[in-house]
């Protein structure tokens, strides 16, 4: 869970690293190691909640958006 | 002046926004026959969209340019459609900040590597025999500022821009013999996509204009020009250069 929540902050903060996951996602899991569910997840309602995020400028808070993906991680995460 | 590139083919990746969306549509304004190249699928669908094409002058490739076996299949189709390939324009090109460089993550480091270096090498691989094929083409490579100073919000993307400068000299005196001409540009501060994605508000942005000698960064159309020129027969006795396109923001650096 650690590396998918790491890897939802590094794209709400970075707007390149959020493209690489936008349209990247499996070669994000891959390179990341993530479990099948994570990436599953990533691939799912975590690209969801990224391309939902305002462009092309930053989100204007950048830490509660964090906090926010983070939680809705957490609530997807079985294992 | 219309036609500069007319009967041309040309692929460009990173076609999807920002300075390869510039330059397809200023391709296809030109008459050449454009593939656009891009992961963002989505996003090269309209860039089509824009240029108001149609199936017989322009096509979208879905592409991971790091991927030796979907870079070939991009080269493969441009000519299955259109009989041919003249122009390759690199533009795919992802920018992640980092820390500095004993911060860096080694997975950032492969993925940028990977992207804007590798993903430049496979596609002059398998463009440049598919150019000699038909006597010859023209490639230019979209590197940055960053290749060229020490621009430390990303190691990496600095690094692979770096390096797309010097494949271009090596790539340049290899086959500029066989009819390749192999250029590089290496704009500043451009108002793209990434550029404003990367700046906190559209106020921050605007900030970024101040103690620019033009009072202003570029414009991807601004940048498609040069890359036009390079491309077209107008530059036929051009290759291994690389051009510094920053509205002289490096010479008036202190």
């Amino acid at each position: 869970m650690e590396k998918l929540i790491d890897i939802a902050n590094r794209a709400v903060a970075d707007y390149g690293f959020r493209q690489a996951v936008l349209y990247g996602a499996a070669d994000i899991a891959r390179r990341w190691e993530l479990t099948e569910e994570e990436a599953v997840l990533l691939s799912g309602p975590v690209l969801a909640e990224l391309s939902a995020l305002p462009i092309p400028v930053q989100p204007a808070d950048i830490p509660a958006e964090q906090a926010r993906v983070s939680e809705i991680i957490k609530g997807l995460i079985t294992s | 002046m219309t036609g500069r590139l007319e009967n041309k083919v040309a692929i460009v990746t990173g076609g999807a926004s920002g300075i390869g969306r510039a330059i397809c549509q200023r391709f296809g304004r030109e008459g050449a026959r454009v593939v656009v190249a891009d992961r963002n699928i989505a996003g090269a669908e309209e860039t089509l969209s824009l240029m108001e094409a149609t199936p017989e002058t322009a096509a979208t490739v879905d592409v991971n340019i790091s991927d030796a076996f979907q870079v070939e299949r991009m080269v493969n189709e441009a000519v299955t459609r259109f009989g041919r390939l003249d122009i390759l324009v690199n533009g795919a090109a992802i920018l992640i900040r980092t820390p500095p460089l004993v911060e860096v993550d080694e997975v950032l480091w492969d993925l940028t590597m990977e992207t804007n270096l590798k993903g430049v090498f496979l596609s002059c691989k398998y463009a440049i025999p598919a150019m000699t094929a038909n006597g010859g083409g023209s490639i230019v490579n979209i590197s940055s500022m960053s290749g060229v100073r020490g621009v430390g919000y990303s190691v990496p993307y600095a690094v692979s821009k770096a390096g797309v400068i010097h494949l271009t000299t090596v790539a340049a005196s290899q086959y500029t013999s066989q009819g390749v001409r192999i250029n590089c540009i290496a704009p500043g501060g451009v108002d793209t996509p990434q550029m404003r994605g990367s700046t906190a508000s559209a106020e921050a942005f605007s900030g970024r204009n101040d103690g620019h000698p033009m009072g202003r960064v570029g414009t991807a159309d601004e940048i498609a020009n040069i890359v036009l020129w390079l491309a077209s027969d107008e530059a036929s006795y051009v290759s291994g250069s690389t051009y510094i396109i920053d509205g002289g923001a490096w010479a008036s650096a202190t």
